[in-house]
């Protein structure tokens, strides 16, 4: 009986079905691997949205566009040290958020996009400044937030493509909500309102 | 539960909707790939050469069934270790024991002190007749004193000439078994380890100088009681 109930935690994680049947996207990889360019560039289309959002929560807007380049370039170079062509969305975030940590180690700073933001049109600041609210939040509300609100990824989309799981993915959303609205709360009532006045 | 912030399904949320619009001019617009004429997959990949094996890395399974079999290694060589060491180490005190009781047969004889029999046997005889010569070293070296010059001279001489003579350890048991064995032989080849024949040897050392002090003390009670006698006679 507790053997049973063992093996089945152990494969409550696995998908069977991605694991025994390969997944359109593994099947770009494998292209990919053995030399073929159309595929990895629909890959690049695939997961360009999860790559860009990763960097978004991460580095200033302004960036986000050559950096989404620079991380599907070292993806095209590495392409060979991925283990399991199904984990490519995973792999790929990493790659993205180690891109992101190195643009701050670089020591670039974001003051000059933070201005560019703040003269442009009314809706913009504002967007600007919610962006600037998600980017505060703890880290693991601040990428989920971000692929659902600012790349329109539903939650299951979100944990595909980042190897997260469902329910995790789930929990930080609504988590990661609530704080918000809090904070835009607090916001809108303090010097936000005023500004605006 | 809301349900569109989960899966866009649903009631719109007013506020979800609205940070969607605003922050939708943030999102991702397609840009084409601009990849270098010579990149290319340079890295070496043990998944293509090898697909069996990264698929079998890759899986979920493998990780902790690797981590246990390495574990399981490790613990099998340490004790394969640590039993090799330990019979390294009995062997080498084995031969070491038996070093010691192969040594003893062939010192036994070079020993230049008496067997301890023999060493009480002197104590308990009675005091040898005054200028008597007798075998034992110790009680002709006692005549030796009441010689007078030239017998002294002529005995120095003898002794000189004659060969030096060792005692020999006397048997432990006369006709038994253990005929011609000393007592540390017979020890050791009972299994005695070194240190405790070491330690049993220095004891009996200790005993019979004992017993020679005692002797000594009882010769000169016995001759202090035989000249009160010849006074008063």
């Amino acid at each position: 009986m507790f053997e049973v109930e063992t093996s089945k935690l152990l494969f409550a994680e696995r998908r069977p079905e991605a694991a025994e049947v390969q997944s359109p996207g593994a099947a770009l990889v494998e292209s990919a691997r053995a030399g073929d360019r159309a595929a990895f560039e629909s890959l690049y289309h695939s997961y360009a949205p999860l790559v860009h959002g990763v960097l978004l929560a991460r580095v200033p807007y302004g960036e986000v566009s050559d950096l989404v380049q620079d991380v599907f370039l070292t993806a095209f170079r590495k392409l060979g040290a991925l283990r399991d062509p199904e984990r490519f969305g995973p792999w790929v975030a990493i790659i993205a958020r180690n891109r992101a940590a190195d643009f701050y180690r670089r020591a670039r700073q974001t003051e000059e996009l933070r201005d560019e933001l703040a003269q442009g049109p009314r809706h913009e600041a504002e967007a600007s400044e919610a962006l600037e609210i998600i980017r505060s939040l703890p880290e693991a509300y601040r990428e989920t937030l971000v692929l659902r609100l600012v790349e329109g990824m539903t939650g299951p989309e979100i944990a595909e493509r980042t190897g997260l799981r469902p329910a995790s993915v789930r929990v930080n959303l609504h988590r990661g909500m609530k704080l918000l609205r809090k904070r835009l709360g607090v916001e809108c009532g303090g010097d936000l309102k005023e500004r605006r006045l | 539960m809301n349900d569109y912030l989960w899966d866009k399904k649903g009631e719109p949320d007013t506020e979800v909707a609205r940070l969607e619009t605003l922050l939708g001019a943030f999102a991702h617009r397609p840009r084409p790939l601009e990849l270098p004429a010579e990149a290319a997959t340079t890295e070496p990949s043990t998944a293509r050469l090898l697909p069996f094996v990264s698929r079998l890395r890759a899986s979920r399974l493998f990780a902790p069934a690797t981590l246990a079999a390495a574990a399981a290694l490790l613990v099998a060589t340490v004790l394969v270790a640590s039993a090799f060491l330990r019979a390294r180490m009995t062997s080498e005190g084995e031969r070491a024991i038996a070093r010691e009781t192969a040594q003893p047969k062939e010192d036994a004889r070079k020993d230049e002190r008496p067997a301890p029999h023999e060493v009480v046997r002197r104590m308990l005889e009675p005091p040898p007749p005054e200028g008597g010569v007798t075998d034992g070293g110790k009680v002709e070296r006692a005549a030796v004193v009441n010689l007078s010059n030239g017998s002294r001279q002529r005995h120095d001489a003898r002794l000189a000439a004659a060969p030096v003579r060792r005692p020999r350890l006397a048997p432990v048991e006369q006709g038994g078994a253990g005929v011609g064995l000393t007592l540390e032989a017979m020890s050791a080849r009972d299994g005695a380890s070194a240190l405790v024949e070491n330690a049993r040897l220095l004891t009996k050392e200790q005993l019979v100088y004992a017993l020679r002090l005692t002797g000594a003390k009882l010769r000169d009670v016995r001759e202090r009681a035989q000249a009160t006698q010849n006074y008063e006679r």
